[in-house]
């Protein structure tokens, strides 16, 4: 008699086939996939609006797995992760990983963003969520993060932007783990959403969303983002961003932290990936990094594969953006740098905000 | 031997003369009319058993009890009916023990006659929760006994003191006691068929 319905909690948790969707912390419930590992690749966004994880989920009572992992910690692999700016390359640098083969690649994965959001969350979603329940479900999220197919030593998480409510919980969660900040200097920043309609419409909404959730922390609040229009806006999401780094930036796991300009990933794509993977002590040849760049990665779009698109094409797009949308990046980067200023921070000519150096006296 | 009603009991027999006491002691607790509809969720099972063909009863002897019946609970329930039934429980454990998390049940037919629990390990969680839940025409009643040690000195660990609460307990009672107890019960099961059981569902708590 078959009384199979849902694989059982010890079958799932130690098997990277099982992938983590959503959490709903009212019915303190964590929901699973069952993917392989080519949607692991092929998916530019693991979440299932976006990519192909069948029609068929899994739930399991929270609880279950927490007290699962407890008894029986599954094996975890070293992890490390890529915070990003949005609109920094970062797809096109999860191509190359993903090419050159040395680490499952964990590309936007949504309950990592998730997470951050119930951190913020002033609702019904979190009721009864005390902060060590919180820790616990963190802890239990990234160790699910950490598991990887055969033949495979480490994995390379790149949450979406709202990952970046978790910097500093990411380094802490496992000291092996590193980080990499990758970004984009605000003009770049600025003329990247102004050049398309559908980025502009996706600040809009970010804006909002990090004012209502962060806004205040970062003494913001006084922000009117009513009065303000989408060059502004995006400066004002690439400030948050940037102060929610600030915390692992100045921290003690500093060290474990490395900032790249996203622009290097197309201009400069060896030395970029070079740089990297011994930051991340992983070993990779000369010839593997060539291979990675030269594949079809480099000479089409990250989140569009069947368009062509080189560090050509962007370079000369960044000219056209400056020529049709420089005028309002220069406003907003102004504006921007006075609201910068008013909370203590300055923004420079780098891909993120400069630390103030101690004074000697 | 002495046998009393007491707030939270329903019937409690030990060897002290106070066994409102002895049950506080030996951290034994009880709730009655636990879930408020508590025939939705015996329908989930009853419909699930039913749909399944699964209404003839099997034997089998596990951990040390003689089962006609176990399975977790995921298999049997449909998912709403469990989730509501851990969210009220971790909201009502929290009351007697320091608990906030609640493991899904497993759900247990025994057979006929007595049986003692083996499967006790307190480093999983502290405590452990057992539900009773009858068929909807049948009325429950068994007796469950919870036997718990405490070392009387620290030094002299071997030096112990064993108590034994002893509960009559009925159709939507839920139990709860520390992991290191050792549990029992005279199980009398009502006809052949799963459906007309008493289901105890049981879990760990911390």
């Amino acid at each position: 008699m078959e009384l199979i319905e849902a694989p059982l909690v010890e079958d799932a948790l130690p098997s990277s086939e099982f992938f983590p969707v959503s959490i709903d912390w009212p019915k303190r419930t964590l929901s699973f996939v069952r993917i392989g590992r080519e949607t692991y690749n092929s998916a530019a966004f693991l979440v299932p609006r976006h990519a192909n994880m069948g029609n068929k989920s899994f739930t399991f009572n929270m609880d279950d797995l927490l007290l699962h992992a407890r008894k029986n910690p599954w094996p975890t692999v070293r992890t490390h992760y890529v915070l990003i700016s949005a609109f920094c390359c970062s797809t096109l640098l999860a191509r190359y990983i993903d090419e050159l083969g040395i680490a499952l690649v964990l590309k936007e994965p949504g309950l990592i963003a998730q997470l951050g959001i119930l951190k913020y969350a002033h609702s019904d979603l979190i009721a009864d969520l005390e902060p060590e329940e919180w820790t616990e479900m963190v802890g239990l999220s990234l160790s699910l993060m950490a598991r990887v197919f055969p033949a495979q030593s480490s994995v390379i998480v790149k949450p979406s932007d709202i990952g970046n409510l978790l910097a500093e919980d990411l380094l802490t969660h496992d000291e092996r783990s590193r980080v990499l900040i990758l970004s984009v200097p605000l003009r770049t920043f600025i003329l990247s959403v102004l050049k398309s309609s559908g980025r502009r419409e996706w600040t809009r909404a970010r804006a909002k969303y990090w004012h209502k959730s962060v806004g205040r922390i970062f003494g913001l609040q006084k922000v009117d983002l009513r009065r303000m229009n989408d060059a502004r806006k995006s400066a004002y999401i690439w400030l948050v961003t940037n102060c929610l780094w600030l915390s692992a930036r100045q921290g003690s796991h500093s060290d474990r932290i490395l900032i790249m300009d996203g622009d290097r990933i197309s201009s400069d794509p060896s030395l970029a990936l070079r740089e990297l993977m011994n930051f991340f002590n992983v070993e990779v040849a000369d010839d593997d990094i060539k291979r990675a760049v030269e594949s079809g990665a480099s000479s089409h779009h990250s989140k569009r594969p069947r368009e062509e698109y080189s560090a050509y094409s962007r370079s000369k797009d960044l000219v056209e953006w400056e020529r049709s949308y420089g005028e309002e990046a220069s406003e907003a980067t102004r504006w921007a740098s006075e609201l910068a200023a008013s909370i203590g921070l300055q923004i420079g000519d780098g891909p993120v905000i400069e630390l103030s150096q101690p004074h000697a006296n | 031997m002495q046998t009393e009603s007491i707030s939270g009991l329903r019937s409690v027999e030990d060897g002290s003369s106070d066994a409102a006491a002895a049950a506080a002691h030996s951290e034994v607790y009880v709730e009655q009319e636990f879930l408020v509809d508590r025939f939705s969720l015996r329908a989930h099972f009853d419909w699930k058993v039913a749909r399944r063909s699964l209404n003839r009863t099997e034997e089998n002897a596990d951990v040390g009890v003689s089962t006609i019946f176990r399975a977790p609970s995921e298999r049997v329930f449909t998912r709403d009916g469990v989730i509501e039934f851990l969210g009220r429980l971790r909201k009502r454990a929290g009351n007697y023990v320091p608990a906030r998390h609640a493991s899904t049940p497993q759900v247990w037919v025994f057979r006929e006659g007595h049986h003692t629990w083996v499967e006790q390990d307190a480093s999983i969680a502290p405590w452990r929760y057992m539900y009773f839940m009858g068929p909807r025409m049948g009325a429950t009643s068994m007796e469950v006994a919870i036997q718990t040690r405490k070392a009387l000195l620290r030094w002299l660990p071997w030096l112990t003191r064993t108590r034994t609460i002893r509960i009559i307990v009925e159709s939507n009672d839920l139990v709860i006691f520390p992991s290191v107890a050792v549990q029992s019960m005279t199980y009398q099961p009502d006809g052949a068929d799963l459906v007309d059981q008493t289901l105890v569902l049981s879990g760990w708590l911390w």
